[in-house]
């Protein structure tokens, strides 16, 4: 799994390139929470992620724990699949997804 | 000629032959004694008549008158009348000559006729004349005349038993003539023929000869006829007997061998005969009766053999459908039957049950009990299941149920998960296996051993887990290998046949077993087998080529990508769709996760994956030795929760429940076991 992180002021875009299991979302999890800092607006494109676990849903629901208090959180891109296991864990309901 | 062998070596004819030899000899002597004694007693008689002869003789003239016979030349009436008495005597009494001489006394040699008379009927003499000078015939009669004359005896007289000079057999008695004066002046002869005694002597030998040879004959018939009833005959029945009894092995006729002789030897002998037959019969027929029982079970050993054998699994390769793994085995027993066992046999798809065991002592009590044994532990395992340790447990308190004999027997006992690779096994005081590590080389595996089956109730075995990789191999063997004897009475140890697997340690279980055989052989030389020899051998191909369908892995998340991948080749070679594919996946990440972070947290352990297929619906199955934890028990998480409220956790379990369409958990022979099932 490759990250590509684009910050622009107070935004910034995660892209994730692959796939988000119990090993690369720590990776994922250091890099997202270590720039949070003074973001307001960050957007995850998942348009390169075919897969992810409760792993990865975890650094997603964790980031928008911290974005709820300083701004807001939004997933694009996502596949089919991905958009299940949202659906699923109740995740299309706190996670603003389009 | 041989009739006359024969016939010596008849016994009849021998004692006939001996009685008629003895006889002959008796009557010989008897006769010749009987001969003598009649020659000396006629002898006697004429010798005693022939001096009353001679005395009658000496009376018919005057001894004082013979010079003048002489000198008258018989011209006297006197002389006359002596010559013509004379004559008349001789004539009556018929002897042959009667004579008076006198003999020249200065040297014997001659004498000098003066009456002599020849019985009228005798041609053989001529009379003399008185004073008719003659020679003295021999040294014999001169000795006579000595004698005579000098008083040295009165009368002599000498034998002619035979004819001599033409003269028949006759004897001339001799007595000397006395004057007056008592002086010895003249000698008188009188001549008798043998005539009686020749006439007597043929008709007594004769009569003695015949009546001998008649009583010899006699005592020969009632001697043989008696030898003939009471011995050469019931000799012959008795040898008749046992030939025939030689030749046709059965009981002899009634009374053939009794009352046979007067003779209790022959008699007891007779009974011996027959004693002994009948005996011999009855060991004939008790002989035959054993033999006949003997070859029935030896007979019956041969099927009980057949059935041993083809009670162990000897066709190899014994599944050729089946690639993951590879098995050879062999039992060479020590006698007919032999107390050594091993045995094979799929418990399901996926596992594989093998067993070697040795049962206390050989021969038929050990093949019965191996055969039970064997019976047990397959028929447990493949009916009700269950681990190796179970199996054990149970197949000892049955073993020990009706265990009355005191026999025991060693146990190893595995089950192969044929896809992972991983034994499951059980040791009931077994010798431990030898493990082939690829590229490593073979090794004991040594674990703790529990009692063996048979000895106590309540015996407890514990399971152990052996893991084999591709290429890796299993080795069981029983102590016939490892205590093989060769003529040194040295054993072959443990450490001979580790070095005799090494040396071929990269062939196929059929060339080890072949190779470990040989060098077993080489080694005991000449010596005998004292033990079964029994070997085993498994090779582990894994899943090869074909998808693999269960692993066996290090419960860490850095292993992940691998489980994904044995994942992906089985859902995909089965055409499961890509959707279903990544849900399962999915699935399987938080499984194996959360045993990989809390199963054996803080240590590490091992988890065994399983995978099955059948028409639309996959199993996936997950199985650790980690603390029993149910995952299922665990509340879901509220996901109707707003993003604060949300906890972080517990989603895993949730999605994976959400995605399969079945989830079951249990806790199992120490293990947690999974079970996730998912249609497509």
């Amino acid at each position: 799994m490759d990250i590509a992180k684009e910050i622009n002021g107070s935004k910034m875009t995660v892209k994730i390139n692959g796939r988000l299991d119990t090993n690369s979302a720590p990776e994922l999890e250091r890099e997202v929470m270590e720039n949070i800092e003074g973001i307001e607006e960050l957007v995850f494109d998942l348009s390169q992620m075919p897969y992810t676990s409760s792993a990865g849903l975890r650094v997603f629901l964790k980031a928008q724990k911290q974005m709820n208090k300083q701004g807001n959180m939004c997933v694009i891109g996502a596949c089919e699949d991905v958009l299940e296991v949202f659906e699923i864990t109740g995740f299309s309901d706190i996670i603003n997804i389009t | 000629m041989d009739l006359i062998k024969k016939l010596r070596k008849s016994f009849s004819f021998n004692i006939i032959a001996a009685i008629v030899l003895v006889l002959l000899v008796f009557s010989v002597v008897v006769t010749t004694i009987g001969y003598i004694s009649f020659i000396n007693a006629l002898e006697k008689e004429y010798n005693e008549t022939t001096f009353s002869i001679c005395d009658t003789a000496a009376t018919l003239f005057d001894a004082d008158r013979l010079d003048d016979y002489l000198a008258t030349k018989g011209n006297s009436e006197e002389y006359k009348q002596a010559q013509r008495h004379m004559d008349i005597l001789c004539d009556k009494m018929n002897v042959s000559l009667i004579y008076v001489i006198q003999v020249d006394t200065s040297d014997y040699n001659s004498f000098t006729s003066i009456l002599n008379s020849v019985n009228k009927e005798t041609t053989d003499y001529i009379r003399w004349e008185i004073g008719y000078k003659h020679q003295t015939s021999n040294e014999e009669y001169r000795e006579i005349y000595k004698r005579l004359y000098s008083k040295e005896t009165s009368q002599e007289y000498i034998l002619r038993t035979s004819h001599l000079n033409g003269a028949p057999p006759h004897i001339t008695s001799l007595i000397s003539v006395k004057d007056s004066q008592d002086e010895v002046v003249a000698v008188l002869c009188v001549q008798r023929p043998l005539s009686a005694l020749e006439s007597g002597r043929g008709p007594y030998l004769a009569s003695v000869a015949v009546s001998v040879v008649l009583t010899s004959v006699l005592v020969a018939f009632f001697v043989v006829n008696y030898f003939s009833k009471q011995f050469t005959k019931p000799i012959q029945a008795i040898k008749d007997e046992a030939k025939r009894f030689s030749m046709e092995n059965t009981a002899a006729k009634r009374d053939k061998l009794t009352r046979l002789s007067k003779i209790e030897d022959i008699e007891v002998l007779a009974t011996s005969i027959e004693k002994m037959e009948h005996d011999t019969l009855n060991y004939i027929q008790n002989l035959t009766a054993a033999t006949s029982e003997r070859e029935r079970i030896s007979a019956e050993l041969n099927v009980a053999r057949n059935i041993q054998a083809n009670s162990l699994p000897s066709t190899f390769p014994a599944f050729p459908d089946r690639t993951e793994f590879d098995i050879c085995a062999g039992m060479t027993p020590a006698k007919e039957v032999g107390g050594d066992f091993y045995d094979f046999f799929f418990i399901d798809d996926d596992h594989l049950g093998f067993t070697m065991a040795d049962v206390s002592g050989k021969g038929v009590p050990a093949a019965l009990f191996m055969m039970e044994t064997k019976i047990l532990i397959k028929e447990r395992s493949t009916i009700s299941g269950g681990t190796p340790a179970e199996i054990l447990e149970f197949v000892n308190s049955r073993v020990c149920e009706n265990n009355y004999s005191d026999m025991f027997v060693t146990v190893w006992f595995g089950i192969l998960d044929v896809h992972t690779g991983t034994i499951t096994a059980a040791n009931a005081g077994h010798d431990d296996p030898a493990i082939y590590r690829k590229g490593k080389g073979f090794d004991l595996f040594g674990t703790k051993h529990g009692l063996v089956i048979g000895a106590m109730e309540n015996s407890r075995y514990f399971n152990y887990e052996i893991h084999l990789k591709p290429g890796d191999k299993i080795f069981l063997y029983t102590d016939g290998v490892t205590e093989a004897t060769n003529e040194h009475n040295e054993l072959f140890t443990a450490k001979r046949m580790l070095e005799a697997l090494n040396a071929v340690c990269e062939g196929s279980p059929k060339v080890i077993l072949n190779e470990v055989k040989a060098e077993i052989d080489r080694f005991v030389g000449y010596a005998p087998q004292f033990d079964d020899l029994t070997m085993f051998c498994l090779e582990f191909n894994g899943d090869n080529g074909a998808a693999k369908k269960a692993l066996h892995i290090e419960a860490d998340t850095a292993n992940l990508d691998e489980v994904n991948s044995f994942l992906s080749a089985y859902l995909e070679a089965i055409g499961c769709p890509r959707r279903t594919q990544m849900q399962i996946g999915l699935a399987a990440e938080e499984i194996f996760t959360n045993i990989s972070n809390y199963a054996y947290a803080p240590a590490k352990g091992y988890a065994d994956i399983r995978l099955d297929c059948e028409a639309n619906t996959v199993s996936i199955v997950f199985e650790d030795r980690g603390v029993p934890y149910d995952p299922l028990k665990k509340e879901d998480p509220d996901i109707t929760l707003s993003a604060k409220e949300r906890q972080i956790g517990g989603l895993g379990i949730y999605m994976t429940k959400k995605l399969m369409d079945d989830v079951q958990y249990e806790y199992k022979d120490n293990k947690n076991i999974l079970k996730l099932v998912k249609n497509f």
